[in-house]
């Protein structure tokens, strides 16, 4: 990928990702550091990729990290709703 | 987003209002918890009468608010373990019964604030500066409170 988009890239997702760690820092809502982690590792990837200057069609692996932070935004919205879902307690 | 709270500098990092700091923990279980006025009076009313059971509509007429909006607050405080529920021919019947004792001395201390600093829990209620970042987390919830 072209080093100028590849650089754009990073900075944008590092850039997500602070702002999240600040909601997070704010509100304390675990969706937030969740959605923090995610952003980060997908800068990590873009990172990697231009560092090492793969190219990813050869290398179908490099793509784990990017499965991983899409599958940490799924598994944020999952958890956010379980927090609100519990089952009311009979009286005895 | 302007910070409509000064953030204090108190030891235990509280919420400093106008009048003195609030305990973290009690401010964070009123904003996380609490979405309106009524659900704390639904919730404070259930308290103080700890060993009454109440139908929706007992409630309703005691507070003097709609029916459908209470059954709504009673179903929310149950599934959030601070009511306990009893089905009944009649429909479902809550009482006063917080799952852990951490959560009931919570509430109590809630409705104490409630009670000596009403402004400053409608503050937290509605006023709170990350208010507009609560939305936007409540916005991946599928099932809305």
């Amino acid at each position: 990928m072209n080093d100028l988009l590849s650089g754009a890239l990073i900075l944008g997702f590092l850039v997500i990702a602070l702002f999240f760690l600040r909601f997070w820092r704010s509100t304390r809502d675990r969706l937030f550091a969740i959605f923090a982690l995610s952003f980060s590792l997908m800068a990590v990837n873009r990172l990697i990729l231009a560092i090492a200057k793969l190219p990813e069609d050869d290398f179908p692996y490099v793509y784990l990290v990017r499965l991983v932070a899409n599958a940490l935004i799924i598994y944020a919205v999952i958890d956010k709703n379980r927090a609100h879902k519990a089952t009311p307690r009979p009286i005895p | 987003m302007g910070d409509q709270h000064d953030r204090g500098s108190k030891p235990d990092g509280g919420l400093r209002t106008s009048s003195g700091p609030i305990p973290t923990e009690l401010a964070q279980f009123i904003q996380e918890h609490v979405s309106s006025l009524e659900q704390l009076e639904v919730m404070f009313l259930l308290r103080d009468t700890a060993a009454r059971e109440w139908r929706a509509d007992e409630v309703s007429r005691q507070l003097g608010s709609s029916l459908m909006s209470i059954g709504r607050r009673l179903e929310h405080l149950a599934e959030a373990r601070f009511l306990k529920v009893r089905h009944t021919e009649r429909g479902p019947v809550y009482q006063h019964g917080p799952e852990s004792e951490e959560m009931a001395a919570l509430i109590d201390a809630a409705a104490k604030l409630y009670k000596e600093r009403r402004l400053a829990v409608i503050d937290l209620v509605y006023g709170r500066p990350e208010s507009d970042l609560r939305a936007f987390s409540d916005a991946f919830m599928l099932k809305k409170k």
